[in-house]
């Protein structure tokens, strides 16, 4: 408990750990609003878009996932700050058996990244109800909400915790946060899009699997599909989720143990 | 017996062997002076000792035990390393009760600490505007938390004013008076000849000498010894 403690300071005594919970907000809102008049736009490119279909509003309300980039970060930043600006020296001083320090930290990356996304995600969600607003014969289930803060916790968890591993495997904070953003944001968007067989088992395409929203909408432009048909349901997407987080904590543990602190 | 023993200790990085089959020893209740010229494995051999960096081979031990297996570390040891080990946007009394914390040490220790080193006003500052002499001051702080017996500080004196050397001289004077045994790096030798009761000196990782101060240096100086050790070392 000490040092989990110790960890839980270090987090809440720097603004920026504020930022990034500011940063998931912005991203789950600006994801989230404009969502309802976009699906309305493309209509005519994409044969049956409705807002009368309940799947396709709850594909609306999924985008209030979005700030998970942002657990990514905190997750990287959570390890590797304490490397680079030297504070490691004096953890390992108080603690060091390092394994238990990688936990206290896993724990804490843990819990800050499903504050993050539980407070992103239900801000992301009151932005998508007010986008819906406009579009009074818009309705879904009461059961989008519940998969969604279940999705919202569980990703919360597991992308800060493989943000831990990667922050103790690149040395530098900033090329690992960049490389996070490029590959999340960019390089798995694209795989998940253009590729849903391999890219369901990334953890995008297990996020969209959580939520459990069934979709199967094909246009000629690729990029405008709506589909969720190749996805695993919340299930194995849950426990596929749990699998990367097990492996990524390993992996951090592993670098831990080896590496001299400099 | 010895409180600190470096056992024909060496730890290399890829092909450069920074610290070579090192074997010297600490006596308890004295100020060691741990000398040597820049690079000559002074911080690594310190790192090893600090369970900070893991030896090639031999061991460097803490009253017969590794640092990492002491049942805790801060009550026994006290330590400062040359990179300091704060948050610099984070001020110096909650950098101290982080540290505090992760040992199990109560928050009212930091503020007592801070005022052993003269930091009471600044404790609220964050670390990036306290000057170097202050930071060196709250790394003290930080290595007296645990109340320790034991002092193992890396180039404390390391961009001191004449001011702060004077203040840490004297403070390491009063620990030691006070029955705490103190292993200190540094090439500051004028300033260690009037700190140090021992002293360990090594040379490209590899133990030059070791005896009291009064063996090493004779009727002369510190640094003609020192320079004339170095030298035919060589």
């Amino acid at each position: 408990m000490n040092l989990i403690k110790s960890e839980f300071r270090k987090l809440v005594y720097t603004r920026s750990f504020f930022g990034y919970v500011a940063g998931a907000i912005f991203i789950s809102l600006i994801s989230a609003i404009p969502a309802a008049f976009s699906i309305n736009a493309i209509k005519a490119q994409l044969p049956g878009t409705s807002l009368m279909d309940p799947a396709l509003v709850a594909e609306v309300y999924g985008k209030a996932i979005s700030g998970y980039l942002f657990a990514m970060i905190l997750g990287i930043a959570i390890i590797g700050n304490e490397y680079q600006n030297g504070q490691a020296v004096s953890t390992f001083l108080a603690t060091p058996k390092r394994i238990k320090v990688l936990y206290a930290k896993l724990v804490v990356a843990a819990g800050a990244g499903i504050f993050l996304m539980v407070v992103s995600t239900v801000l992301g969600f009151i932005g998508a109800y007010v986008g819906l607003s406009h579009y009074p014969h818009a309705k879904t289930s009461a059961t989008v909400f519940i998969n969604l803060m279940i999705a919202s916790v569980i990703s919360g968890a597991v992308i800060a915790i493989m943000g831990v591993a990667i922050g103790a495997l690149v040395r530098n904070v900033k090329i690992a946060q960049t490389g996070a953003v490029i590959w999340l944001m960019v390089v798995e968007r694209l795989i998940v899009l253009f590729w849903a067989t391999g890219g369901k088992f990334l953890p995008s395409g297990l996020i969209l699997g959580m939520m459990d929203i069934n979709i199967d909408l094909k246009s000629t432009k690729k990029f405008l599909n709506i589909s969720t048909a190749d996805y695993f349901g919340p299930g194995i997407s849950i426990v596929l989720l749990l699998i990367y987080a097990a492996i990524f904590a390993g992996i951090g543990s592993w670098v831990s143990l080896r590496r001299d602190i400099n | 017996m010895s409180i600190i023993e470096f056992k024909g200790l060496t730890k290399s990085y890829k092909d450069l062997v920074a610290v070579k089959d090192l074997t010297a020893s600490v006596e308890p209740g004295r100020i060691t002076g741990f000398l040597g010229p820049n690079g000559a494995g002074k911080s690594t051999a310190l790192k090893c000792l600090l369970s900070l960096a893991t030896p090639t081979s031999g061991s460097a031990l803490i009253r017969g035990t590794r640092y990492e297996e002491l049942s805790n570390p801060m009550r026994e040891v006290g330590a400062v390393i040359e990179s300091g080990g704060f948050n610099l946007s984070v001020s110096g009394v909650k950098n101290l009760r982080i540290i505090a914390a992760a040992a199990g040490i109560s928050d009212s220790r930091a503020m007592e600490v801070l005022e052993l080193v003269d930091l009471t006003d600044a404790r609220n500052k964050k670390v990036k505007e306290y000057s170097l002499g202050m930071k060196q001051r709250l790394s003290i702080a930080a290595a007296l938390l645990g109340e320790p017996e034991i002092l193992v500080l890396d180039e404390p004196a390391n961009g001191l004013d004449p001011i702060g050397i004077a203040w840490l001289r004297e403070f390491l004077k009063k620990l030691a008076r006070n029955g705490h045994s103190i292993l200190i790096s540094s090439h500051q030798l004028a300033e260690m000849q009037n700190t140090v009761d021992d002293v360990l000196i090594i040379h490209k990782g590899r133990l030059i000498t070791q005896g009291s101060m009064s063996e090493i240096i004779g009727s002369g100086s510190l640094e003609e010894a020192f320079i004339k050790l170095v030298e035919a070392s060589a």
